[in-house]
């Protein structure tokens, strides 16, 4: 499983896995897109860029997916498919998606941020997979 | 759902449980929940008392963390969370106000009853929905940019009216005059200006909402006549806030927050509750930021306001003024205020976030307009689309025990997922046709989260309130039509 929608009062707990730490990542920015859309909908026309650095794993998991918020925002653009690399608390990432199109695409839900409140991080050694939990302000 | 809280509890009366500071460690003072007996088992099948104690942790708070009985679980602090603290020694919690910075309602009157509206409801509806930018992915249409923008987080509501968007008479029947002072664009990020600008003059989605109402019954005839309110009135309710300007000010500064707490040695239960001295560079930068987002919000209602009129005049060819359309009241539900108190017979300048709650004064107080003064401030409560909504009126025991706070609405207790579970967009679209209730959106499928079984009903808040005499009943408006994002 690559990520699963928990349930939260207000808002939607998001549980993101990955056999690695890249792989965590770009799950968990599938589930975000999911959130937002349905991804199945967003072509991956186009390629971005983005970059964010962090001050820890954590940190940088939370302001990854921040900049994420902001990047759908201000640009207008859906993504569906991710690739990033993680070198020392820095995050270079391509997102491949298409722009924001009424007639094709349906905003379930618009995301406010991503918060702190019950996030972790771990790493499960005995099923070696890597596993994320963040509540996100919808 | 979370799991259910099994933690200390103490009754202190019918409408007030008490979390002592034994129950957990670091608390520096107890926690206060107003609940009667069914609202606190209610409040209980979550985790949001936990997070009520933990508020309790945070330096410099004084008397209690408080939690009104619309209570439920959020994250940092819970929704319908109120906390004071101490300006000579105390922090601010960006987790204390939410992402939705000045999130809050405003009701206008009209002198149309119910029978002059009905007939051209769905007309009525129809143009505010296409004057108002609203749902999920859409744009304003103001282009409001660099210098002009910085206007806006300065001036607030009055940017708005100085640029035809409203009467000057609008601004005296608002929080702060639509205008917080405080406010400074350059501890504003080039990002949260991105997020903002394009959003000013929209509704935006979720629980937001444009509704037309009428008033169904007045429990105090005087006040209600003070506030200009008869029964069959037609009145607008709007909800919305600083849309994604503030979500991107709280984002940024939870950051700056996670960096304080170090640099200041502060432990917390929570790292959503991330916090500074209100006194410390990042306390007052994240301070001037969060009064920018608070003034975004009034003008974006100020705006909302403006078009709504505009509607009006078109569907029913009389101008706005001769429609009686003027603001009762325009009020804050996520917000930190610097405000005075009285703690133990002395006078002490605090720092109240009000997350999910309602600034709610009593007469004579200063802070008030003055044409309520002599009654005290209305408090705009919004219901649930199916059930009603209700405008109250602060008191004296308000500013006594919740530091001038009551609550700001019904409250969640089911899930997003749980209530598209239990109903559907569709079935909820054809239950509030039958109450008579016409909605429009662009989003069917959203609405089954927002049905009336998601929250908890607005009656059994209110009697809390009234109850415990943090506010009083002054009118119950049921909704006509909605216009939800």
């Amino acid at each position: 499983m690559k990520f699963e929608l928990v349930e939260h009062t207000a808002d939607i707990g998001l549980i993101a896995y990955g056999k690695t730490v890249e792989e965590l990542f770009e799950n968990a920015s599938e589930g975000l897109f999911s959130i937002l859309t349905d991804i199945t909908k967003v072509r991956p026309l186009d390629e971005y860029k983005l970059a964010v650095s962090g001050e820890d794993l954590e940190d940088l998991f939370i302001r990854w997916l921040n900049e994420l918020i902001y990047f759908w925002e201000v640009k207008r653009v859906l993504a569906s498919r991710f690739s990033v690399n993680i070198d020392n608390n820095s995050l270079e990432g391509l997102i491949y998606g298409e722009s924001f199109d009424h007639n094709r695409h349906t905003i379930e839900h618009g995301v406010k941020a991503v918060t702190y409140y019950d996030f972790r991080i771990e790493y499960d050694k005995l099923n070696e997979i890597w596993k994320a939990k963040v509540i996100i302000d919808v | 759902m979370g799991d259910k809280w099994t933690g200390l509890l103490r009754k202190l009366d019918d409408f007030r449980y008490e979390i002592p500071r034994e129950y957990k460690n670091g608390m520096r003072v107890p926690g206060i929940i107003y609940a009667d007996k069914e609202m606190i088992e209610i409040v209980c099948q979550d985790q949001s008392p936990e997070q009520v104690a933990n508020v309790a942790t945070l330096p410099g708070i004084v008397k209690y963390s408080l939690a009104m009985p619309d209570i439920h679980w959020g994250y940092g602090f819970p929704i319908g969370g109120v906390a004071a603290t101490r300006v000579e020694d105390g922090v601010i919690s960006p987790g204390g106000v939410g992402y939705d910075i000045n999130c809050g309602t405003r009701l206008l009157l009209t002198n149309l009853t119910v029978d002059e509206v009905k007939p051209k409801l769905s007309e009525l509806l129809n143009a505010i929905f296409v004057n108002v930018p609203s749902g999920l992915g859409s744009e304003g249409k103001l282009k409001v940019k660099g210098k002009e923008f910085d206007q806006v987080l300065l001036k607030g509501a009055r940017w708005a009216v100085e640029n035809g968007y409203g009467w000057a008479e609008d601004l005296e029947r608002i929080e702060e005059n639509g205008a917080m002072e405080g406010a400074d664009p350059a501890v504003i990020s080039a990002k949260a200006r991105e997020r903002g600008a394009p959003q000013l003059g929209t509704l935006g989605s979720g629980n937001h909402f444009i509704e037309i109402q009428r008033v169904q019954k007045i429990f105090d005839p005087e006040i209600a006549k003070i506030f200009g309110l008869f029964e069959d009135q037609v009145t607008i309710l709007i909800h919305t806030g600083s849309r994604g300007f503030g979500h991107q000010v709280c984002t940024d500064y939870i950051s700056v927050m996670m960096s304080a707490i170090k640099k200041y040695n502060i432990s917390l239960p929570d790292r959503q509750l991330a916090c500074a001295p209100i006194e410390s560079s990042e306390g007052k930068n994240y301070f001037s930021a969060m009064v920018c987002a608070a003034n975004y919000a009034w003008a974006n209602r100020q705006c909302i306001t403006h078009w709504i009129r505009e509607s009006f005049e078109v569907v029913f060819r009389r101008g706005a003024h001769k429609l009686g359309l003027v603001v009762l009241y325009d009020v804050a539900h996520n917000i930190a205020k610097m405000e005075t108190h009285n703690l133990d017979g002395e006078d002490v300048r605090v720092c109240v976030h009000r997350k999910g709650a309602t600034r709610a004064f009593p007469k004579d107080h200063p802070e008030i307009p003055e044409v309520y003064r002599e009654v005290g401030q209305p408090v705009i409560i919004p219901g649930d689309m199916g059930r009603a909504s209700y405008i109250l009126v602060g008191t004296e025991k308000a500013m006594e025990t919740t530091f001038g706070s009551t609550c700001h609405g019904a409250g969640r207790v089911m899930s997003r997922a749980g209530a598209k579970r239990s109903t559907t967009g569709r079935e909820v679209l054809t239950e509030l046709a039958e109450k008579g209730i016409m909605v429009k959106t662009d989003n069917i499928k959203g609405l089954a989260e927002e049905a009336s079984e998601a929250y908890k009903d607005v009656e059994r808040v209110i009697e809390i309130v009234e109850g415990s005499g943090i506010s009083k009943r002054v009118a119950r408006m049921k909704p006509m039509g909605v216009i939800k994002g």
